[in-house]
């Protein structure tokens, strides 16, 4: 949650900043900022969930966000399902 | 590289015996059985590679014999199947037996694998449970995978813990991911508790002590209805309150910029320089929202 604010702090200050500076194109630069923001908190926590997964590969496995394959050289292969 | 290690695993089924072409697993003969070895079947993508999923690189898979037999352990029919898989070249990567009874059981035994591969009855089960299974709850990898077992009776038991291990991950790893993984996955656990009910009905004999497992799942259910409840309104929440501080934003500095329609204490206000400020206005504005609309849900609750 903390995450959250942080980042939405992040993106006020960076429109402040912006719009006191180029007053004519704030409306612009609050739109562009505001869904900069949502891509990178969506990123961000993707990031973090596939981590999560990461540190037990087989609890992943177990519910089904873990695949583990085979490649054509006979290879182990493993990624995590989104 | 051969082994002699038995595993076995469990083609989940709710229906308490396989069906094979409309009929009953003990009623269909191996022309039955035939026809569900449809051509698909025969080339499988294993790898989960984006490369390899680009250019469908998929593996050639042959079940070489197969017939009916009676179970050497429990005497019941079952079908015994003669797996080998190969690549492109064909080079064979891994090859195994496995035996299917009518509940769904399977027993794998492994005859060769590529020394770089460490699971290869992982690899048979997931080619024989696609045979006869078709997912709904999950995603189509391997969320139960077969476990090493000396006999069937120990295999059912195994069965029916790692499907208690199971439900425990799903609540630890719940807790810990972002909520709307943590949405799915408990969607996923609850489809799941459905077969490992069904499970139970088929296996509970091979129990010693089976009047806690059935309580343990019926817990882990209600469990998971409540956490997906939460865990579905926090994350509508959360679209809520971006939605708001940005309404409220927007409309902080509309306001701001169609002053001049405000009364003279106002402008003057305005002439203080809130020019620089007008942000700073919106931006605790937001803040406060966010906390204000918690503290509601809270005392909703």
């Amino acid at each position: 949650m903390l995450e959250k604010l942080l980042l939405w702090l992040a993106v006020f200050l960076l429109v402040l900043v912006v719009s006191v500076s180029h007053w004519g194109i704030a409306w612009a630069m609050v739109l562009i900022t505001a869904s900069a923001a949502l891509a990178l908190g969506e990123l961000y926590s993707q990031y973090k969930a596939d981590k999560e997964y990461r540190r037990d590969l087989e609890a992943a496995l177990l519910i089904g966000r873990y695949s583990m394959g085979i490649d054509h050289k006979g290879r182990r292969t493993g990624k995590i399902i989104r | 590289m051969g082994t002699e290690k038995k595993f076995y695993g469990w083609i989940p089924i709710l229906s308490g015996e396989l069906m094979i072409e409309q009929k009953l697993f003990q009623e269909a003969d191996i022309s039955d059985f035939e026809k569900m070895f449809r051509p698909e079947f025969s080339e499988v993508l294993l790898s989960d590679r984006i490369f390899d999923k680009l250019f469908k690189l998929k593996h050639r898979v042959s079940y070489e014999k197969k017939y009916l037999e009676r179970c050497e352990e429990c005497g019941e029919k079952v079908l015994y199947l003669s797996i080998r898989v190969s690549n492109r070249k064909g080079e064979k990567l891994v090859e195994g037996d496995a035996w299917i009874h009518r509940s769904g059981l399977t027993k794998y035994k492994v005859v060769y694998v590529c020394p770089d591969y460490p699971f290869p009855e992982r690899i048979l089960h997931k080619l024989v449970r696609d045979i006869f299974h078709v997912h709904v709850h999950h995603s189509s990898d391997l969320p139960l995978p077969p476990v090493k077992a000396e006999n069937e009776e120990e295999a059912k038991k195994k069965i029916l813990e790692e499907y208690v291990r199971k439900f425990i991950k799903y609540k630890r790893i719940a807790s810990k991911t972002r909520l709307k993984n943590a949405v799915d996955d408990l969607s996923r656990a609850r489809g799941e508790i459905v077969y490992a009910k069904a499970a139970y009905k088929l296996f509970y004999k091979a129990l010693t002590d089976n009047s806690s497992l059935i309580s343990s799942f019926k817990s882990f259910d209600e469990s998971f209805k409540i956490l997906l409840e939460r865990a579905s309104y926090r994350s509508h929440l959360a679209t809520n309150y971006i939605a708001i501080c940005l309404t409220t934003l927007l409309m902080a500095i509309a306001l701001l910029e169609l002053s001049w329609y405000f009364p003279e204490w106002f402008i003057t206000i305005k002439t203080v320089k809130l020019h620089v400020c007008r942000h700073l206005c919106a931006l605790p504005l937001s803040i406060f929202l966010y906390f204000i609309i918690e503290l509601i849900r809270v005392k909703q609750k």
